[in-house]
């Protein structure tokens, strides 16, 4: 019962420190604001689960956002379904922040999933090379390959009229 | 035009919003380890369940290490006084059990089936009988 309290405050702690740069993290990967909290959720439930084993709780959590994305875009089916109905209408106020998040979507969305979570990794949560390669459990030489490839379609559609 | 990676990191810190809810995510979390707990624990009831159930049907059917052995010598009529309840419910008695004389003893069934010799291969010692397989005996 002890045990429990406690690692409820680490984690709730964890969460109030790192949460927003997760959230972010996970909507730069999804390129939508909902599919990022379900992700940022999912990883934060593996890191509960596994609280007492975990040494890095940050770098685990990073790698359960990036892979289980990854793993995600890998399948056909993404729980999506077509309906007749229109969900929610987005309000006035929500304008400004629509437009942050879609400008946010549009600079990523030539890359496929690795590359994004590639980017994501090296420009956004400042990881070298060779953490970046751990956390996605690739060789360094993919992750210099991917970040390359990624570059040079950003400067493609950065480039274009 | 190509960014740098400064104005690519620039770009990707812009807007970063809002935390998480740390109540809401811990909640679901439990959530999600009491579902977890709970159907480990169906799973881990019904392997006990069929196993128990198993046992069970094995230990009735007289197939079971501890059930009483069968006894041939036994007449079809079921007068003999130590009959089980085993044999009496598990069908009519072989023929052969009728044929034999009262005085005859019963035969207990061995302890391990008689192995039988392939050809080519040595003769047990203590189980074939000898000359039953005297074809395949050396010429000596």
């Amino acid at each position: 019962m002890r045990d429990s309290a406690e690692r409820e405050a680490a984690v709730r702690a964890f969460v109030e420190a790192n949460g927003a740069a997760l959230l972010h993290a996970a909507r730069l990967l999804t390129g939508d604001h909902h599919r990022a909290e379900d992700l940022v959720q999912g990883a934060l439930t593996k890191l509960y689960l596994k609280w007492p084993r975990v040494d890095a709780p940050l770098a685990y959590a990073r790698r359960a956002l990036v892979t289980t994305h990854v793993d995600a875009a890998r399948r056909r089916w993404t729980g999506e379904r077509a309906s007749a109905t229109l969900p929610e209408i987005a309000g006035a106020d929500d304008i400004g922040a629509a437009d942050d998040r879609d400008g946010l979507r549009r600079l990523l969305e030539p890359l496929d999933a690795r590359e994004r979570a590639v980017v994501v990794l090296r420009y956004y949560c400042d990881l070298s090379e060779q953490d970046t390669a751990r956390t996605l459990r690739i060789p360094v030489g993919t992750v210099k390959s991917s970040c390359s490839r990624a570059l040079a379609k950003l400067r493609v559609e950065v480039g274009r009229p | 035009m190509s960014p740098s990676e400064d104005e690519l990191r620039a770009a990707l810190h812009a807007g970063e919003g809002a935390g998480v809810d740390a109540d809401a995510a811990i909640m679901r979390a439990r959530a999600t380890r009491r579902t977890r707990r709970i159907r480990f624990a169906g799973v881990a009831a019904a392997v006990l369940v069929v196993g128990g159930v198993a046992a069970g049907v094995t230990a009735l059917s007289g197939g079971g290490p501890g059930a009483p052995a069968a006894q041939p010598g036994a007449d079809a009529t079921g007068t003999a006084p130590n009959r089980s309840a085993v044999t009496a419910t598990s069908g009519p008695s072989r023929p052969t059990s009728t044929t034999q004389t009262p005085s005859s003893t019963p035969v207990a069934c061995p302890p391990r089936p008689a192995n039988l010799m392939l050809p080519g291969a040595a003769a047990p010692a203590s189980s074939a009988p000898k000359g039953r397989y005297s074809r395949h005996r050396s010429p000596a």
